[in-house]
């Protein structure tokens, strides 16, 4: 799946660079929580295990950020048995926001399936490459990037139609009677 | 090329996913059609990904597996479960069936034929004992005559 070659690992320098990334990562999809230290912390764990028993990671950065998904997953598992409610739909949309056009991108989003809005945030928020997300969530390449360009395309559609329609009414509105 | 592509091409190059190579090629093509594609109009619509992004956190948050807890979902996977358990045993039983009817097909056939002469062994030394009920309880071994 990953063309990446196995190169020596600088757990400090790793550390330094993707620790404050792998916070983000957690505080977002879990919001802020006490718990998130420990999650970075479990995450370089497992790759310093990963490497003392030999094996070799292609892109250390992909895989932090793959076994980050699955701690993230289990805990929300976890969460869910413990009849924690997710965030309502409805409680986001109600955040206002000026701008109809990032509305209308958000909206947009909200209603991608899961795993491309992952692949989204993983592209845009935390700059994975196309190799780096194939890697974090187990997927070939090609799916990576045909599905991220599904969502581009169908945002783009969307926003295009927006912006004609806001266009055509302030058209409307400003012609005399 | 179609739009589509074009602009699948375009969100590469902007991403820095494209080869220098194809970034040639697509820079020729676009030259020779001007207008195509505004790239701008690729940027601006990155942009707007990224601040959608940061200014609306909970949609990195996944979906939670709601259904691995809906009863319903539940009744529906145990009745699956029992459908399929009645319908491996409903085909064991009919191939047993089927099995059972063409082996006993065969052996009513032989029976019609003439019987097969006994094979003739010699007797073994056992041949000349037999048991036989005591009538004070039990079996005796006796031998029998030659």
């Amino acid at each position: 799946m990953n063309d990446l070659a196995a190169q020596p690992v600088d757990l400090d320098a790793l550390f330094r660079e993707c620790g404050k990334d792998l916070r983000l990562y957690f505080s977002r999809r879990h919001g802020e929580m006490e718990g998130v230290s420990d999650l970075v912390q479990e995450c370089f764990l497992q790759l310093a295990r990963r490497l003392r028993a030999g094996h070799g990671v292609a892109s250390p950065r992909a895989y932090l950020f793959g076994i980050a998904r699955h701690l993230s997953l289990t805990q929300l598992r976890r969460r869910a048995a413990t009849a924690s409610p997710p965030l309502p739909e409805d409680e986001i949309a109600t955040l206002a926001d000026p701008d109809p056009r990032l509305l209308m991108a958000r909206e947009v989003i909200a209603s991608l399936p899961t795993l491309q809005r992952e692949i989204l945030d993983l592209r845009f928020t935390h700059d994975l490459s196309y190799a780096e997300i194939a890697t974090t969530l187990g997927l070939p390449i090609g799916t990576v990037r045909s599905r991220l360009h599904h969502a581009m395309a169908l945002l783009r559609h969307r926003l295009e139609q927006e912006e004609d329609t806001g266009s055509a009414v302030s058209q409307n509105s400003s012609s005399p009677a | 090329m179609k739009p589509e592509s074009l602009h699948a091409l375009l969100t590469d190059r902007e991403l820095g996913e494209l080869s220098p190579e194809a970034g040639e090629l697509l820079d020729a093509w676009l030259a020779e059609h001007p207008g195509a594609a505004p790239a701008p109009d690729v940027c601006r619509l990155h942009d707007t990904v990224r601040m959608v992004f940061a200014r609306f956190p909970e949609l990195a948050r996944p979906r939670p597996p709601a259904w691995r807890h809906s009863p319903c979902r539940r009744g529906w996977v145990a009745l699956a479960w029992a459908a399929s358990v009645a319908a491996l045993l409903a085909g064991t039983s009919w191939v047993g069936f089927r099995l059972g009817q063409t082996s006993a097909r065969p052996a009513a056939t032989l029976g019609q034929r003439e019987p097969l002469p006994a094979a003739k062994s010699a007797p073994s030394s056992w041949a000349s004992y037999a048991l036989v009920p005591d009538p004070r309880g039990g079996l005796n071994v006796v031998r029998r005559s030659p």
